[in-house]
């Protein structure tokens, strides 16, 4: 009896990828076999996935059990339909389409693609969302709801705790200025223009001494280019900065040194950022969208409205008024205990015990 | 509202602070233009925009299976053994893909036309070969060239009085105006490369002929006096045959005498292609090739059918 888990990619620093390698690493702990398929990969994922083919042998046995992580269009999709093991789900969102449209129809194809498959995935065991707004997303698509459930992304702070700071962006970062923050795909959905029209409202208004950085790779030239134009035409060429893909130590120096993470998304299935921020003790200001409050778990600062000059004011205050800033901190703090890793092991241990109750009680933590 | 910690902030404090700063003229008009401004106007002005052409050409490439970069094509003289796909794949790879991804970020005017002749290439070479299966398209470019427009009573009655002497037709646009032009005894030759209309007028006993090249015929035959040439469905032939066509017409038709060539979609546009992959020739294409020939090429309208009509002069 062995778990395999399909993803459509293994890469390093990806959610769905961290997930998958979370679940790996827990089952591998528990003495069950387990094993990854993906249907592409890069050197990280290559050291512990196969690719997807190699999967076939496996379907045939109806003892096994199948995880597959279903985040974006991909052919693997079918291996999970016609896979005769027993079978879990676990969505991890796919964009809506219409984001891309200005930008890249490619993406949108995809993503179009993507929810149109959902339903047909829909007979499986379980079927588990890694929040709940992308749990109804699955009854919405015509998954029974009895087989339902929610398994939150563990976000996995060991990697980053055992990361030393690049010391060359600490110490650009540590130049007195106040740094805004925003971590994650340079991606529309994400609206990351409008975190550059707070910026601006921010410095202009309120502290010239700021910067806005950026940490996550741009794979939308069109996207990215519209947003250079639009820095250009606001005159902050030098205080805006996209920093591309980062590594653990890139990201942990940006968390360390800055000041309040921001985030504008409009869609997200979950958005492990914003637990990172909590975690390293940084202010969070988030647009109340997809997820985004799910996860927040009534910590940090939400706002349901756009008004950038209205939050450039927020922020300031959130630097004058320590009492504030000290409550907002504390709530962060307290709902990250929320994700601790042993609450992610009894989870997935309670659901994959569903399947193989060969698992003592006990035995996950 | 803004929540803090899941409790509603009181936002008064705020909002004056904000007004107060708008009112001292730090956010000034330009700025308040940018805020309301939508990012994809960003991408409109500054950005090269993503062709469709481009994109439609990537996903049939997609669904007819070429996904990687091939290897060499090894096929020697006639074999053709794998060299749609390798063209394909290789054109997919190194170009599209180029393109797709933003790498190409060359003018827009480039982009345009340069990602138009591919998308012609590309079809032509699926007509050509057999190629990739067109489905509807296909099929509509069939049931257009088989079942062609018919010119009416007033189009062929302004195109009998055109010109002096005998009269040639490329393609036949129904028999009525075989009819009128063999009354007249202008009538030359008429050719097409459809046997339908050919049949139909046969059927009629008019001196019609079929041949699927129809210019190629010209060179075995002895024009004399030939004042008026139409070419009724330039479409259906190929730019070389076109070529050809003019360099024969300017060598037999005399001084006053006429070509007119019909355009089939009114002013085509520089690179076309339609739903049905008819490819209609551009209008500067056939103007450059009157004049090179002694035409003076001018546009000509008879009812809704519109004409390139050249003119030989001295």
């Amino acid at each position: 009896m062995r778990v395999h888990q399909l993803v459509p990619r293994l890469d390093a620093g990806d959610a769905i990828g961290n997930q998958a390698m979370a679940i790996h690493e827990l089952l591998l702990e528990w003495g069950i076999e387990a094993d990854i398929f993906a249907f592409d990969m890069d050197e990280y994922g290559s050291q512990f996935a196969s690719f997807d083919s190699a999967y076939r042998e496996f379907m045939p046995r109806e003892e096994d059990l199948l995880i597959y992580h279903y985040g974006l269009y991909c052919d693997n999709f079918r291996l999970f339909i016609e896979s005769r093991n027993r079978k879990i789900l676990i969505y991890h969102n796919v964009t809506p389409p219409e984001f891309y449209t200005a930008f890249y129809p490619e993406a949108v194809r995809l993503c179009t693609l993507g929810r149109e498959t959902l339903p047909l995935l829909a007979d499986c065991d379980l079927a588990l969302g890694v929040s709940d707004f992308n749990r109804r997303e699955l009854v919405a698509a015509g998954f029974d709801e009895s087989k339902t459930g929610v398994l939150p992304i563990n976000p996995r702070m060991e990697k980053l705790d055992a990361a030393l700071p690049d010391p060359r962006l600490a110490h650009w970062l540590a130049d007195g200025k106040t740094n805004l923050l925003h971590v994650g795909r340079v991606v529309p959905n994400k609206k990351l223009e409008d975190i550059i029209k707070l910026f601006a409202c921010y410095h202009r208004g309120i502290n010239a001494e700021s910067r806005l950085v950026f940490a996550g790779p741009y794979p939308i030239p069109h996207y990215y280019a519209a947003l250079l134009s639009l820095i250009e035409n606001m005159g902050l060429e030098d205080r805006v900065f996209f920093l591309g893909k980062v590594s653990e130590e890139g990201l942990k120096a940006c968390y360390l040194e800055s000041h309040y993470y921001v985030s504008m998304s409009e869609h997200e299935g979950f958005c492990v950022p914003i637990l990172e921020a909590f975690y390293f003790g940084l202010p969070v200001i988030a647009f109340a969208a997809g997820a985004v409050p799910e996860t927040m778990g009534g910590a940090g600062i939400l706002f349901h409205e756009k008004d950038f000059p209205l939050l450039a004011e927020l922020l300031d205050r959130l630097y004058r008024d320590g009492f504030l800033r000290e409550r907002v901190l504390s709530a962060q703090r307290a709902r990250m205990e929320e994700f601790r890793g042993d609450r992610f092991a009894e989870k997935l241990h309670e659901v994959v015990n569903k399947f193989m109750p060969v698992l003592a009680h006990g035995e996950a933590s | 509202m803004i929540e803090v910690n899941g409790k509603q902030l009181d936002e008064h404090v705020l909002h004056a602070k904000a007004e107060a700063r708008k009112r001292a003229g730090l956010y000034d008009a330009h700025m308040l233009e940018l805020l309301d401004r939508d990012i994809v106007e960003e991408v409109e002005e500054h950005v090269f925009s993503m062709i469709q052409v481009v994109y439609d050409l990537q996903r049939a490439l997609e669904d007819s299976g070429c996904r990687l970069e091939p290897p060499a094509d090894l096929s020697t003289g006639n074999e053709k053994k794998g060299r749609k796909s390798s063209f394909l794949r290789r054109l997919q790879t190194r170009f599209i893909r180029a393109v797709n991804e933003g790498y190409v970020q060359q003018q827009e005017k480039f982009n345009t036309f340069f990602t138009r002749s591919v998308d012609l290439s590309y079809r032509q070479l699926c007509g050509a070969m057999g190629g990739l299966d067109l489905g509807e398209a296909a099929a509509k470019r069939e049931l257009w060239l088989s079942k062609r427009p018919q010119w009416d009573e007033e189009t062929v009655e302004a195109i009998s009085g055109q010109g002096n002497g005998l009269a040639l037709l490329i393609g036949i646009p129904g028999v009525g105006l075989v009819e009128a032009l063999q009354e007249a005894k202008r009538l030359f030759l008429a050719v097409d490369n459809s046997d339908v209309p050919v049949a139909e007028a046969q059927a009629r006993f008019l001196p019609a002929w079929f041949n699927p090249q129809p210019v190629s015929l010209l060179h075995d035959v002895r024009a004399e006096r030939l004042g008026l040439a139409v070419v009724a469905f330039p479409e259906c032939l190929t730019g070389e045959e076109l070529g050809d066509l003019f360099a024969w017409l300017g060598e037999k038709i005399a001084e006053g005498g006429v070509v007119l060539v019909a355009l089939n979609r009114g002013s085509t546009d520089i690179f076309s292609g339609d739903a049905g992959f008819v490819r209609y020739w551009p209008l500067p294409f056939l103007e450059g090739l009157m004049r090179g020939r002694g035409f003076a090429a001018v546009k000509w309208q008879v009812g809704d059918q519109l004409f390139l009509k050249g003119e030989k002069g001295a």
